[in-house]
């Protein structure tokens, strides 16, 4: 049996993993071309090279180097707060662009590597809900997916017996089924706590999700040893981000992954796309055709590239007679609650940003004053750094009072985080800013998005319920942040699916209604937002979508 | 104290007596060294400016009260100041040596060794496994 790390080795020299630079100006044509190797180009790129095509990624950033993990490093917490900060305008390296966030409640995280956000991502991966593709049927706002849940299913079943997901079957948030999972990680003393509270208000909890391996799982990957700093990369493999899962697998099946390569436009030609330009480090642009492309650049990074790809057949962008690319962007506004206990709880240990989950008022419900709803996840604590910094909104004192301020706030906190579902607006959109650029010249990203008053009266309302909980729970203190500005984490809304082509961009299986051959695997796709992270739903719809490519052009 | 970053610092985290002081774990050099590299930090030389001439000498308590009025009347530039005091001091090898006295957190990077947990206890979820209802709506 090969050792991790010989492993991990032969997988990326086994031919597939190419730097851009090393590449002649224009490459060999490929059947199916996927842009960003993060959580959709991944998971897709897998299932199309599996299934026998030719397929080709082009990711922007490089391989991750865990030799160089930041979690080993004695300054983890000052370099997490630059280097490796998940803000790419504060990490600011040559593979970022960035973005400009004047006009935005929330700053978007994310990340550029191969594995995208899932390097710096907290792990935490539910599924989506029946009703939260129902919207407009069941609550009378935003738009019905144009899938149902019953729909995504197997593919959420295939992603997470890929990935490796721990976690409990039996949730009563979740239509009964035999969903794959590794036994549940240990949820620490904060969360017993809490979830002691939420049996006593008969409030409903359940252990999360979390792509981390609880036991060994998947070729060349580690077990979880509780280090905590998830977002810093997982040098172990225990963690489920889609460089260590969907890539080892998808160069040995023969997708071809081009690193260091920024995709500057795609190329069109009517209600074709015939592949895309992209400069690789040395900035020599090159260009590589296409039968079918496949944009996984995230929330923001795909509406960017469409718009970046404009041309005299297409004015307004590629894929956008509708004017709906890069509208309904959608975060998930979250706003912390902290209690401080008598008690230590040893928070530092463990998957720091989730444990346990509250489904109870992600669903509507007729005595609140707005539709929809909001999870709630439970959060362990920080190192002494962060604390001192005053965060997750425990201030600290300076001065006489500083010592004995820390001593009973360190080790002594447990977070709730209120997850709100946000609703599709289109005046909150990415359009491409008129003065900023990245390091080649390209507009960067503008965002534009206000929190809306129906997320703000979800705050308030998930603020009241952590402090019955915490207060429940044992907590002498309680503080809040009431609005989490760096906290976009998600990035969704961006080239809805739907039906019809004047409202959405792209159909039910991800293909753009004005290119016919060109299709979207990200966050981009989501009609609405849920009240739940993400990840889970990206990788399925990507699988899905691959399946869909797979059957149509054989 | 031999420089105004120290007696800065040490009126800041005020070490008891048997922690090592600012002087001990040669944090001022640490400190003054970033205040060149990050421009972020520079006004901070604009901050100890103001500080009275007489300051290095003075007790941790005038010394307190001097630094009270800066941040009264800089508050931003203040704030960026602690936060880099904070991130000196909480990375110092000797504050966390105290720190693993003094609360168990052991004083070193969290990989590779990690921490040990004790398993999931299922039983914990028993009064949610008595609720009948579902809590999703099918459509």
């Amino acid at each position: 049996m090969l050792s991790r790390r010989s492993f991990v080795a032969s997988s990326l020299a086994a031919s597939g993993l190419i730097c851009a630079s090393e590449l002649p100006a224009k490459p060999a044509k490929t059947t199916v071309l996927v842009v960003g190797a993060g959580a959709g180009g991944a998971a897709i790129s897998w299932r199309l090279a599996s299934l026998g095509f030719s397929v080709t990624c082009l990711e922007q950033g490089g391989y991750e180097d865990y030799a160089k993990s930041p979690a080993a490093d004695p300054k983890w917490e000052l370099l997490r707060q630059r280097e490796y900060n998940p803000d790419p305008n504060v990490r600011n390296r040559a593979e970022d662009y960035p973005i400009d966030v004047a006009k935005s409640d929330i700053h978007p995280l994310m990340y550029s590597a191969v594995g995208g956000s899932t390097i710096m991502w907290s792990c935490h991966a539910p599924r989506f809900h029946p009703s939260d593709f129902a919207i407009r049927t069941l609550d009378g706002v935003g738009d019905d997916w144009p899938i149902r849940y019953q729909d995504l299913e197997p593919f959420y079943d295939l992603n997470e017996s890929i990935s490796g997901v721990a976690g409990l079957n039996g949730d009563p948030a979740y239509p009964d089924s035999k969903k794959p999972r590794l036994p549940p990680l240990p949820i620490g003393l904060g969360a017993e706590k809490i979830a002691t509270a939420l049996n006593d208000l008969g409030w409903h909890w359940w252990p999360a999700d979390v792509q981390v391996n609880s036991v060994a799982h998947g070729a060349g990957r580690g077990i979880c040893n509780h280090c905590g700093p998830c977002e810093l990369g997982c040098p172990l493999r225990a963690k489920g981000s889609t460089d260590v899962t969907y890539w080892p697998e998808a160069l040995k099946s023969g997708a071809q992954l081009i690193t260091n390569a920024r995709v500057t436009k795609l190329i069109s030609r009517g209600d074709q796309v015939l592949g895309a330009e992209f400069l690789d480090l040395n900035g020599q642009l090159r260009e590589q055709r296409a039968d079918v492309v496949v944009l996984a650049g995230n929330g923001i990074g795909t509406p960017r590239l469409l718009l970046l790809s404009a041309t005299s057949e297409h004015p307004n962008g590629l894929a956008n007679s509708s004017d709906m690319v890069g509208r309904n962007l959608m975060f998930h506004p979250v706003g912390i609650s902290t209690g401080v206990f008598e008690d230590a709880l040893d928070g530092y240990r463990g998957v720091t940003a989730c444990s346990i989950a509250s489904k109870q008022f992600c669903d509507t419900r007729a005595e609140n004053d707005f539709t929809r709803g909001y999870m709630l996840q439970m959060l362990r604590s920080l190192g002494p750094v962060m604390t001192a910094l005053g965060g997750y909104g425990v201030p600290q004192e300076w001065g006489r009072g500083h010592r004995a301020r820390f001593d009973t706030t360190f080790n002594h906190t447990a977070s709730i985080a209120v997850v709100c579902e946000d609703l599709p607006e289109p005046d909150n959109r990415v359009t491409l800013d008129a003065a900023l650029e990245d390091s080649s010249g390209l507009p960067a990203p503008q965002i534009h998005y206000r929190v809306s008053s129906n997320s703000k009266k979800m705050l308030k309302q998930g603020r009241e319920r952590c402090e019955e909980i915490l207060t429940r729970a044992g907590a002498g203190e309680v503080r809040h942040i009431p609005l989490l500005q760096g906290a976009g984490f998600h990035l969704m809304g961006t080239a809805r699916m739907g039906e019809d082509p004047k409202r959405f961009v792209t159909n039910e299986w991800g293909r753009t209604h004005d290119i016919k051959n060109l299709f979207i695997a990200d966050g981009s796709l989501f009609t609405s937002a849920a009240a739940v992270n993400p990840t889970a739903t990206i990788q399925a719809l990507a699988l899905r979508v691959g399946t869909h490519i797979a059957k149509s052009y054989v | 104290m031999t420089s105004k970053t120290e007696a800065v610092l040490d009126a800041l985290f005020q070490p008891p007596p048997d922690w090592p002081t600012i002087g001990d774990l040669n944090l001022a050099a640490l400190f003054d060294a970033e205040l060149n590299e990050v421009g972020a930090l520079a006004g901070t030389y604009d901050l100890f400016a103001l500080l009275p001439e007489a300051f290095v000498g003075q007790s941790r308590e005038e010394r307190e009260g001097a630094l009270r009025k800066i941040e009264a009347e800089n508050p931003l530039g203040f704030a960026t100041m602690l936060a880099h005091a904070s991130n000196v001091y909480y990375s110092a090898p000797g504050v966390l040596q105290k720190l693993e006295q003094a609360h168990g957190y052991p004083a070193r990077p969290p990989l590779y060794v990690g921490y040990e947990l004790s398993a999931f206890d299922e039983a914990l979820l028993e009064p949610q496994k008595k609720v009948a209802e579902t809590l999703f709506r099918e459509v």
